[in-house]
């Protein structure tokens, strides 16, 4: 099929830079990842799920403009692509398939 | 809001992010880590923060950013390249590799003399390693080329007399009994040389050679690997009469003839005929026999060879042992030979052992060239030379820094970076190197020769044949140039441009100065133990040769009286007195010295019933031979000129040794030498009978015309040359078949001191070569001081100081740097040459003007290297020196 898969934590990383729309980058991402899953989430392992999900094409980036705070570095903002959103869209569709037949085991 | 005080990250954390975070994700990563951590302080306060800080930094090391890290170094310089705004050159791309190039050539074309004296200092210990290691890998070369080299054993014979004495050589039936007595033993040979008198009756003009030749079993090349090039190895010297000669040889006899199927005749005797040839001889064996002669001949040739109580010395024996033996056990069973083939008594004295093949040449009891240890001491020897050759080129070049500092600072404010200038020196060095390397392989080209006769070794420098040389030469010139490039190289790059450029560059950011002073003291204190060496040995020699030995030397010519009969004596002695130069004629076995034809034996005086304690020196000769040599007798009269009577002339210390006081006593008394009796008739004032170092042995003369096979004649030293040729003219004359040869006795006797002359050639090189390196420490040294005086001698000149009272300035320093070293040198050089000395019963006493001249000469030089340096530096204007800042 040559099509890529989502790890656990890269799909919880690209829900989270949908949910945060313009502002998702590392530290905001592991803010509101700590914050949902109450895991221990280190910005490392953040920043390579996102760099491995730009490799994939699911997100794109850009670095923003430079602030006084954060000793003046710029930040690398994520955004979805479409590919990321269908990716989503199929495993919760295949998921909703294996609910459905939980819930109704006769068919 | 309060402004607090900004909480900064740990900085160890930080710099260990800073080295595993791939550099283009630097700017994002390093922004998140700071916002995390100032979130942290917030929340959590500093303490926490800056442990969380610490562990997230450590989780940077994880695979995906180490392999992203290392491919950015990998690829970091094309990168660089892009990013205009951050351009400076890699230390070593090609653009800058050219311009250090360029640089180094002007540096050394402008600093000539500099350049001079760093290239022949370096030359000089490059070419004293390349010889040495070239000798080292030599000797470890010798006979690894057989192809069944492990499994091949030399055997050995140990007599266990008074003393225990090891020979590399065994009785000649030892071959036989090991074939038949051992299953272990796959293959035997003997190998038993004699020296040789080739000739060829067939041929019209008869030539004559004198080659070595061997008696070896057809078993030889099947346990030693030495190649045919004609002739069958197979069945080589099965058939009695055949022989096996080398190449060489061949061409030696034959010139372009073919020649298998030649006949030649061995000592005018028996006659051989060649039937295979082989390769000429490698350098590295030992074996270096070149005409191999069946082993059934020696029947005919010897006879008298086959015996078990005799060990002559050329008479080898190698073994093949079988696959997977233990050649420890072997030496279990071979005890067996000695209660085998000897009676009870002998079977105590005479024990054999095997020798592996890989130890005959670097063992020196069995006669080896060399031992390990000696090799391992010259390496450290070579390794030490090429060491204070760099350590010289790294004074020399630190000092000459000094003088560059404007150069480097100006480098250093025009942008250059550390690396750049490191980089620069160190290719500098590496073109110094290189020169001083070419030079060296020159050098050791023409000191190869010298050196191979002076050791009697073989070695090449073949860079094709052997790849140990090359491999070798590479690493050398690597090491040598990085550890004379890197130090200087550092410390250039690390001046502080300001300092540098204001001329301010002091000792201490130099460094190492007592460093340099101790390597300019060892310098000197070895060359003074060598100079200390050398004088002693010198006039040790001159004493031996000086020296009255008791006995007349000069004018003395020795030639062989090859057939020793008396008809065949007194016609040559008819023809010989008829010479016009020729004042005297006596026909003897051995002169009243000699380093050979020394023949010890017992004696048994005047009915007493057992031989005496101690051995005499037998010597016969004709009436002649007192006055030949200006031998005194003190008692008694000289010898008659018979065969039936035996008389015998004993010396002085003889006469001693048989407990008689007065020489008078023994005149007319009965004797027992060599198991002949005789009568005492008189009694030779002591003459020395053998070198200094050994005492006055007793020494007995009697006539036995078949003993005396030299001739000596006295000649005059008018006409010489004449006299020699119609001397060699009628020897050949008289004796037609045999090869000429002849020795001034006083030429003869200095090959007792033939080692001593060896060592004596090798202290003076070493001398030579430590002399040098030590002048040019020390000319690195003053030129380092020099350099940071340039302006104290300024001052001094303007206040009046004259040129002495400035060169004192440096003399006094280096004079007591000389002191120094003479104090480490004088005990050593004492005890060395005490131990030399004290070989000698008669030798020349130490003195304090031997070691006067030493620390004289020594300082002779010192005073030339620092006098023109010094000079040069007082001599300088003030003014330009005082302008120098």
């Amino acid at each position: 099929m040559g099509r890529s898969y989502l790890g656990e934590f890269e799909e919880l990383v690209l829900l989270t830079v949908i949910v945060l729309g313009a502002g998702a980058y590392g530290v905001s991402i592991a803010e509101e990842l700590r914050q949902r899953t109450n895991r221990t989430i280190s910005l490392s392992a953040v920043h390579i799920a996102l760099y491995r999900l730009e490799e994939k094409g699911f997100v794109t980036s850009e670095m923003g403009g430079a602030t006084l705070s954060r000793g003046g570095r710029r930040k690398r903002l994520f955004m979805i692509t479409t590919a990321g959103r269908d990716m989503l869209t199929e495993i919760q569709e295949i998921r909703n398939q294996f609910w459905y037949a939980i819930v109704n085991p006769a068919q | 809001m309060k402004k607090q005080k900004q909480a900064i990250p740990p900085r160890f954390a930080h710099r260990l992010f800073r080295l595993l975070c791939p550099p283009e994700l630097f700017e994002e990563l390093e922004g998140d880590m700071q916002e995390q951590f100032e979130l942290d302080v917030n929340r959590a306060g500093e303490v926490a923060a800056r442990k969380t800080y610490l562990l997230e930094a450590v989780k940077f090391a994880k695979p995906y950013y180490l392999k992203r890290r290392v491919a950015g170094l990998l690829t970091s310089r094309r990168k660089t390249q892009k990013k205009v705004h951050h351009y400076s050159p890699k230390p070593l791309s090609t653009a800058m590799i050219k311009n250090y190039l360029t640089l180094a050539q002007r540096t050394i074309v402008r600093y000539k003399s500099y350049t001079l004296i760093n290239v022949l200092g370096l030359a000089l210990g490059l070419s004293c390693g390349i010889l040495i290691f070239s000798l080292v890998n030599y000797h470890l070369g010798f006979d690894k080329f057989h192809a069944n080299a492990d499994r091949v054993y030399r055997i050995t014979s140990e007599l266990h007399n008074e003393t225990v004495s090891k020979y590399g050589s065994v009785p000649q039936p030892i071959g036989a009994a090991m074939r038949d007595d051992y299953p272990f033993v796959e293959k035997v040979s003997m190998l038993i040389s004699f020296g040789g008198n080739i000739s060829f009756p067939s041929r019209r003009d008869n030539p004559k050679f004198n080659d070595g030749v061997a008696y070896a079993e057809p078993d030889f090349f099947h346990i030693l690997d030495f190649p045919f090039l004609a002739g069958d190895p197979e069945g080589a010297l099965s058939q009695p009469n055949t022989a096996v000669i080398t190449e060489r040889l061949a061409q030696k006899y034959f010139k372009k003839d073919q020649a298998i199927g030649k006949r030649f005749r061995l000592d005018n005797k028996t006659d051989f005929t060649i039937t295979g040839i082989l390769k000429n001889l490698p350098e590295n064996t030992d074996i270096r026999q070149e005409i191999y002669l069946s082993y059934p001949s020696i029947k005919q040739t010897t006879p008298w060879l086959n015996t078990w109580g005799g060990i002559l010395s050329a008479t080898q024996a190698y073994v093949l042992l079988k696959p997977g033996t233990d050649a420890s056990k072997t030496d279990q069973a071979m005890a067996g030979i000695s209660t085998k083939y000897y009676n009870a008594k002998d079977a105590k004295i005479f024990k054999f052992h095997l020798q592996p093949l890989s130890d005959i040449h670097m063992n020196l009891e069995f006669g080896g060239a060399i031992a390990k240890n000696q090799l391992i001491a010259l390496s450290l020897i070579g390794i030490f030379l090429v060491i204070t050759a760099c350590v010289n080129f790294i004074n020399l070049a630190t000092a000459q820094a000094l003088g560059r500092s404007k150069e480097i600072g100006v480098r250093k404010v025009m942008g250059s970076m550390k690396g750049q200038l490191f980089w620069q020196f160190i290719v500098e060095t590496g073109l110094v190197t290189l020169i001083a390397f070419i030079v060296a392989i020159g050098l050791s080209y023409l000191a190869l020769p010298f050196m191979n006769e002076m050791l009697s070794t073989r070695v090449t420098l073949d860079w094709l044949k052997d790849i140990n040389q090359p491999i070798f030469a590479a690493c050398l010139l690597v090491v040598v140039t990085f550890i004379s490039g890197s130090y200087p190289g550092l410390v250039l790059a690390g001046f502080q441009p300001i300092t540098a450029l204001k001329g301010k560059l002091t000792q201490s950011q130099i460094g190492g100065f007592s460093i340099r002073k101790g390597l300019v003291i060892a310098q000197f204190a070895i060359s003074q133990t060598l100079l200390i060496g050398t004088i002693v040995i010198t006039s040790q020699m001159r004493f031996n040769t000086q020296t009255d030995m008791g006995f007349k030397k000069d004018a003395i010519v020795l030639m062989p009286v090859p057939e020793t009969s008396p008809a065949k004596q007194s016609a040559m002695r008819a023809r010989f007195s008829q010479l016009p130069g020729v004042e005297k004629v006596a026909f003897l076995s051995a002169p009243p010295a000699s380093p050979e034809n020394n023949f010890d034996t017992g004696i048994r005086y005047a009915g007493r019933p057992e031989n005496e304690k101690f051995t005499i020196f037998y010597k016969t000769g004709d009436p002649e031979y007192l006055s030949m040599f200006g031998l005194k007798l003190v008692a008694g009269r000289n010898l008659v000129s018979s065969d039936t009577t035996r008389e015998y002339l004993l010396n002085e210390t003889a006469v001693e040794k048989l407990g008689m006081k007065s020489p008078h006593e023994v005149i007319g008394k009965n004797v027992n030498i060599n198991g002949r009796n005789g009568i005492i008739v008189g009694v030779m004032k002591d003459f020395h009978s053998k070198s200094f170092r050994e005492r006055i042995d007793p020494v007995c003369l009697t006539t036995r015309a078949v003993d005396n096979a030299q001739c000596a004649l006295k000649v005059s030293n008018r006409n010489l040359a004449a006299t020699l040729a119609s001397i060699q003219k009628l020897w050949n004359e008289t004796n037609p078949d045999y090869i000429y040869s002849y020795q001034f006795l006083d030429e003869h006797l200095q090959r007792f001191y033939e080692f001593d002359q060896l060592i004596l050639q090798l202290m003076w090189v070493f001398a030579g070569v430590a002399i040098f390196i030590s002048s040019l420490g020390l000319y690195g040294l003053i030129s380092f001081m020099v350099a940071q005086k340039t302006k104290e001698i300024g001052v001094r000149k303007t206040l009046g100081a004259g040129v002495g009272s400035i060169v004192w300035l440096f003399g006094r320093q280096f004079a007591h740097l000389l002191v120094i070293a003479f104090v480490i040198a004088a005990p050593i050089g004492w005890w060395l040459v005490d131990k030399y000395l004290a070989d000698f019963q008669y030798h020349i006493e130490l003195d304090l003007a031997t070691f006067i001249a030493a620390l004289g000469m020594t300082l002779m030089i010192a005073i030339v290297t620092v006098g023109y340096r010094s000079v040069k530096a007082a001599l300088i204007n003030p003014v330009n020196a005082l302008r120098s800042e």
